[in-house]
């Protein structure tokens, strides 16, 4: 398939509340993803300390202040560059930052962080903001999108491959569509379960507790027989490719499940143990400990595993995502860890990615007390929706629509990259009145679409259907409330998203 | 996805109590009613049943023991003998087996009441996990639940506040006036009493905020661990001593410096909100009926259970007396849909088909297969017994929207298969030259059946032993079919492998995975 054929136009299917659901897009056309690109999803779980991972060396010497017994001997660090070191446990990913294959994202985190793991985790698979629930993953969100009939007569022989596969324990969050998750999980890729399918428990079911556990169990049956033999008949498929065991095995077996010519989407990777309130490093020796363990672990895997996709030339089809739920605090406390914080780098890696720091140094604030944290400089879900945008070609509609934030670009890839056109502005002329009741576009065609209004957080104020003709519109915004404050005014169309942010006074 | 309401409420059930009630009441306070327990229950009245549950005279646990199994040379415990009062030797390694092991045979040879059940509860709603370092802590952590269950959720939680495996685990040892250590207060809170609500504001989780995190870190400063005995004391000058505010959440209650006692008053402060309560009676919901909470469920379940609680100065007895005598617990779309997890299915197994284990006597036999058998086989379908995930116990419990379903996936599905298989067609297994077997017991399945020479006997005396519910007879149809298929084939075979092959078929229906 041409690569211009599945970048289907989805209509905005907007679910109008907080709620995702399959329903917000059963009315869509299908948007494809780019076919042979892949994201493989690291979660670094308990929350990373992203001040020990990369530290700021300008206000080096006012952090070690207030982190004195964990923080890295400055003469240590790994250069990034004159304003930030790295942890010199991550050589592997350090080397991949001087080839250009790694982006830092700083400050990564969403207005009105949580500091709850479970609810971080939550907000951070879905996609959601702080204070909104979603009973979708962000990626399961895109995914259905796709499949809407997923999982009736899935696999397929145009869908052989789990559309994503998870290392993890539990099938992932991140993958979790209105009609079940998207992912299989798998232990060992190259060993087939022994399962039997059951012939007997065919009978009708009807609504109760019983008939939903029963529908969904004979689901599941029926998708484990499928897919447990379509990772393993991969699997066997492919070459050898060294590993150590562990995730330097789930790294090793995505390799060798590409190299065969897997079509899944996602893999996902959890590294636990980033939970560092005590003994993140060494008494003595802020260089060693379990957190130092951890980051090596991650890059040394990192290294290998770009090394492999090159020797089987797949490193064009692959990016990493590193994130973690928060960040921790500034201060350290007196146990030699870090308590619960905001914002942390995530990275995101692969041999088509832009390198470089994205962001400044995190800012060490003059006063830094026990409640202090790092600053957000980017919005998670802009890293998402980039990915989806430039790596998976989704049109920015479907991007933005199941979202509530704005969706603004995080320069991960060279523009040359993507072969969508970046947002226009020229197709509308916005103007807005100083109570933001009366907005004036200029559309240089008939179309219909929603308009949006977000608050500071991101959260969704407002919104109603237009139909625009070409030329001036005027539309009337019935607010129920609106405070003074600064408000992002978006609008969507099946081709367009144009936003523009105003002062409601 | 849409939900069936379920309206019906804690109001007492007054429908009839017999064997299908009975073995619903069962599968779902013990780790599976065995033929016996649910013909004896079906006699009483659901009053009597529920107060047989509630046993005040259940007698205390008899703890492990050392056997040769332990990988471990400085054990000062002789063999047979129990290694609880026995100092801390080594790294104690063979002494987390024991324990495990020891648990996993307890449940199995649980009594009839609600002891067991709650004892996994409790552990998942305050877990520690498996490097609880000091080994007679971690069992005596593990005792506590069991033997306090029935008692008063307030003296639960100022027991573990201050418990030494607790203190390790979120670092409650290393918290020190100078520099607060949070990981315990903020759990305390959020995992263990009143629970988070939905954010409104920065750091603010309606029923608490990031300050009165940093407050409860502050009540808990100063105590710390002997690692030697396994015991806690309190430090006066690790202690924060100023006055501690909390928010308008917790009706701005303040706590003056009250030195090694100030924890109680922590917990007594908490629990004036009936959101404690509330944030209870769901888990306990979630973990014997359903993960469904929707609003009905909220208004007719939830905030009852929670008034019973509050209002009654947080004895737990009468919430379990209320719950399990309700008309929603019998409620016929309540039955049969809670999916078990590894342990309800497995030990739920081994009770169900009664399955010989080696007797306390044979030490090694049966500390080597509960630890192969039952410990190695539940932490393979995602349940490690004494070593949840995190904090927050295992996923399924908590994790919206999928809850139990998490319990079933590609990997974990296959192994709750095969494992239930191999049961029934039994092995035999040598380690360092103990030698213990294992499998059906064939006499009991046949106990069951009322009419051996009848095929429809059969399929029903066992499929309602193993399943939940009156299967259909859309199923029964086709096992009877198989059934007789399977006997006019293999002629050469007994009727007890044509039992045992049917036995199968019934394992790999979906239903079995459900209680």
């Amino acid at each position: 398939m041409d690569r211009r054929e599945f970048i289907g136009l989805l209509a905005t299917g907007f679910a109008g509340s907080t709620m995702l659901s399959s329903q917000s897009f059963a009315a869509s056309q299908p948007a494809s993803v780019a076919d042979d690109r892949v994201i493989v999803f690291i979660n670094l779980s308990g929350g990373c300390d992203g001040l020990n991972m990369i530290t700021p060396l300008g206000q080096y010497d006012q952090l070690a202040q207030y982190r004195a017994n964990v923080i890295v001997p400055k003469n240590r660090l790994l250069t990034l560059d004159s304003n930030m070191g790295m942890h010199p446990s991550m050589t592997q990913m350090h080397s991949l930052f001087q080839a250009g294959e790694l982006a830092v994202v700083q400050g990564v985190s969403y207005p009105t962080p949580n500091m709850s793991h479970f609810r971080s985790k939550e907000i951070v698979w879905s996609g959601s903001s702080s204070g909104s629930f979603f009973e979708t993953g962000w990626m399961g969100r895109q995914l259905e999108n796709e499949h809407p009939d997923f999982p009736t007569n899935y696999p397929s022989s145009t869908n052989p491959d789990p559309l994503v596969l998870s290392f993890q324990s539990n099938p992932t969050a991140t993958a979790q569509g209105g009609n079940g998750n998207f992912s299989t999980v798998t232990s060992d890729a190259s060993k087939i379960a022994d399962f039997q399918e059951d012939t007997y428990s065919q009978y009708g079911l009807s609504d109760g507790r019983y008939d939903d556990e029963m529908d969904f169990l004979r689901t599941q049956m029926e998708l484990t027989v499928k897919y447990n033999q379509a990772v393993t008949d991969r699997y066997d498929m492919g070459p050898v490719v060294e590993n150590t065991g562990g995730m330097s095995k789930d790294f090793a077996s995505i390799v060798r499940l590409l190299k065969a010519g897997s079509k899944t989407k996602m893999f996902i990777i959890d590294q636990p143990g980033y939970d560092t309130h005590g003994g993140q490093v060494i008494e003595g020796d802020a260089t060693l400990g379990v957190h130092a363990d951890l980051l090596g672990e991650l890059s040394d895997n990192i290294g290998k595993f770009m090394d492999d996709l090159k020797t089987h030339g797949l490193q064009d089809r692959v990016v990493g995502l590193v994130s973690t739920e928060f960040g921790r605090r500034i201060m350290s406390n007196d146990s030699y860890g870090t308590d619960h914080g905001y914002g942390a780098p995530w990275l995101v890696f692969g041999s088509q990615v832009k390198g470089g720091v994205i962001g400044h140094s995190e800012l060490i604030p003059d006063v830094v007390d026990d409640a202090t944290n790092v600053e957000m400089q980017y919005d998670y879900r802009n890293i998402y929706q980039t990915l989806l945008r430039n790596w998976f070609e989704v049109p920015s509609p479907a991007v933005s629509a199941s979202y509530e934030n704005i969706y603004q670009e995080v320069p991960l890839f060279d523009s040359s990259m993507s072969i969508l056109k970046p947002n226009s502005e020229d197709e509308f002329n916005l103007k807005i009145d100083p109570t933001g009741t009366i907005l004036r576009l200029e559309s240089s065609r008939n179309q219909s679409g929603v308009v949006r209004v977000l608050d500071h957080r991101g959260r969704l104020r407002y919104q109603t259907r237009v139909s625009l003709v070409q030329g001036v519109n005027t539309v009337q915004m019935k607010y129920r409330d609106l405070s003074a404050g600064r408000y992002v005014f978006q609008i969507s169309t099946s081709e367009i998203q144009f936003s523009k942010s105003q002062l409601i006074r | 996805m849409t939900r069936k309401f379920v309206t019906s409420g804690i109001s007492a059930y007054s429908g009839n109590f017999g064997k299908q009630e009975a073995k619903h009441l069962l599968n779902r306070a013990l780790f599976g009613g065995k033929q016996s327990e649910i013909d004896f229950f079906a006699t009483k009245t659901l009053n009597e049943a529920v107060t047989a549950l509630l046993d005040e005279n259940e007698p205390s646990c008899v703890p492990p023991v050392t056997n040769s199994d332990f990988d471990n040379v400085e054990e000062t415990a002789a063999y047979g003998t129990t290694w609880v009062n026995e100092g801390n030797t080594g790294d104690g390694a063979g002494r987390v087996d024991s324990l495990t092991a020891w648990w996993a045979g307890e449940m199995i040879e649980q009594n009839a009441t609600l002891k067991e059940k709650m004892g996994l509860f409790f552990f998942n709603h305050i877990p520690v996990n498996r490097d609880t370092y000091h080994r007679i802590a971690y069992y005596e952590y593990v005792e506590y639940f069991k033997e306090n269950y029935m008692g008063n959720l307030k003296d639960i939680l100022k027991h573990i506040c201050i418990d030494w495996a607790m203190l390790k685990f979120l670092n409650g040892n290393e918290n020190n006036a100078d520099a607060p250590n949070e990981n315990f207060g903020r759990e305390l809170l959020e995992l263990f009493t009143i629970g988070k609500g939905p954010q409104i504001g920065d750091g603010d989780y309606t029923h608490y905020n990031e300050d009165d995190v940093k407050a409860a870190a502050k009540v808990m400063t100063g105590w710390k661990i002997d690692w030697n005995t396994g015991t806690s004391h309190f430090i006066s000058n690790k202690h924060d001593k100023t006055q501690k505010k909390f928010s308008a959440a917790l009706s701005g209650a303040t706590i003056d410096n009250n030195e090694e006692l100030e924890f109680t008053d922590l917990i007594d402060m908490l629990f004036l909100q009936k959101e404690c309560a509330r944030f209870f009676c769901r888990k306990l919901y979630r973990f014997f009926v359903h993960y469904h909470i929707d609003d009905t469920i909220e208004a007719n379940i939830i905030e009852p259970l929670a008034t019973i609680l509050h209002d009654g100065g947080y004895e737990l007895k009468p919430v379990y007396e209320t719950l399990f005598q309700s008309e929603h617990f019998f409620d016929i779309n309540i039955q049969g849909g809670l999916i078990k997890n590894p342990l309800e299915l497995h030990v739920g197994s081994i009770r169900k088909m009664q399955m010989v284990i080696p007797t306390k006597a044979e030490v090694d036999k049966r500390y080597l297969l509960l630890k192969r058998e039952v410990y190695w086989v539940s932490t393979g379908m995602g349940l490690e017994l004494g070593n949840p995930p995190s904090v927050a116990g295992w996923a399924p419990y908590y994790s919206a929207p999928s809850f139990h379903r998490l319990w079933i996936n590609s990997v974990t599905y296959p192994t709750r298969q095969w494992s239930a298989l191999a049961q029934v067609y039994g092995y035999s297994k040598t380690v360092e030259n103990v030698t213990y077997s294992y499998g059906l017991n064939i006499e009991h399945m046949k106990s069951v059946i009322q009419d051996i020479t009848s095929t429809e006997s059969i399929v029903r005396g066992l499929t309602e032993l193993l399943l939940p519910t009156t299967v259909p007879n859309d199923a029964i149809g086709p096992l009877m079919v198989a059934y007789d298929e399977y006997r006019n084939w293999a002629t050469d075979k007994t009727i007890d492998d044509h039992i045992t092959t049917l036995i199968q078929k019934i394992l790999i229906m979906p239903e079995y995975q459900l209680s």
